[in-house]
């Protein structure tokens, strides 16, 4: 279990970090985040200003994300709990 | 946008610099009083890895702007700077190569670690460097590069 639990954790641990890194990016604003001019979710360029917003994550990824941010978070938690000095 | 309108401004700036220091103060200080040591944290093979990936990526994306940017965003900590939508945009680029390095640090530093795991007493050093990675990937994000974004918005000026 001890190393079972870790090697879940080494997997996961990518898709928290980049669950994390990836919040705030500038295509979940709702506008502009240069000129404030609004945006729709689905637009790569405001049309004010011509500001390029990063690419939106495609189908199911932020998703995907979330749930090996999730798992690694569990996995952390079940390596602790199973070391013996804890 | 009137570009002589960068006039210095005391109160702003010694705002901002509290501001900045403050935040990496906070956590820094946070991590202290948790109990962390602060040598824990410095992984110069991390830092390196992040760091270059976001100074060479914006390199290749952004070239002699990018070059022109650095002066001015070093000026920007400390005051107010007329806003631009190049530096805008390369700052909000930076941000995307700090989650890529974040990124790539963490799995490279993670194959270092399951190509170890017969020395057990030795992963938790390695997953924590892992995690430093991380750390300063997400510092140097909403740390620096969110400020600076804002700072050379629209927005930021008027």
């Amino acid at each position: 279990m001890n190393l079972v639990s870790l090697v879940w954790f080494l997997l996961s641990c990518p898709f928290l970090f980049l669950f994390l890194l990836r919040l705030g990016n500038s295509n979940g604003h709702v506008e502009c985040p240069f000129c404030g001019t609004k945006k729709k979710r689905d637009e790569m360029n405001c049309k004010k200003c011509g500001f390029e917003f990063l690419e939106p994550p495609p189908g199911p990824f932020p998703w995907i994300l979330a749930g090996g941010a999730l798992l690694s978070i569990l996995s952390l938690v079940a390596w602790i709990e199973s070391q013996q000095y804890l | 946008m009137n570009e002589n309108q960068n006039t210095f401004d005391l109160t702003d700036s010694i705002l901002r610099v509290l501001g900045i220091i403050g935040f990496f103060t906070a956590v820094i200080f946070g991590f202290v009083i948790a109990g962390g040591n602060v040598i824990t944290l410095v992984h110069p093979a991390e830092i390196f890895i992040v760091v270059g990936t976001i100074f060479f990526g914006l390199l290749s994306t952004h070239r002699s702007k990018f070059l022109a940017y650095l002066p001015k965003a070093l000026l920007a900590l400390v005051r107010k700077p007329v806003a631009n939508r190049e530096y805008c945009q390369i700052s909000d680029n930076a941000r995307g190569y700090a989650a890529a390095g974040g990124g790539m640090a963490v799995i490279l530093s993670l194959i270092c670690t399951m190509s170890n795991l017969d020395d057990p007493e030795s992963v938790g050093l390695r997953v924590a460097a892992a995690m430093s990675g991380v750390f300063v990937a997400m510092l140097l994000s909403q740390g620096l590069f969110v400020y600076l974004r804002y700072s050379f918005s629209e927005n930021a000026s008027s």
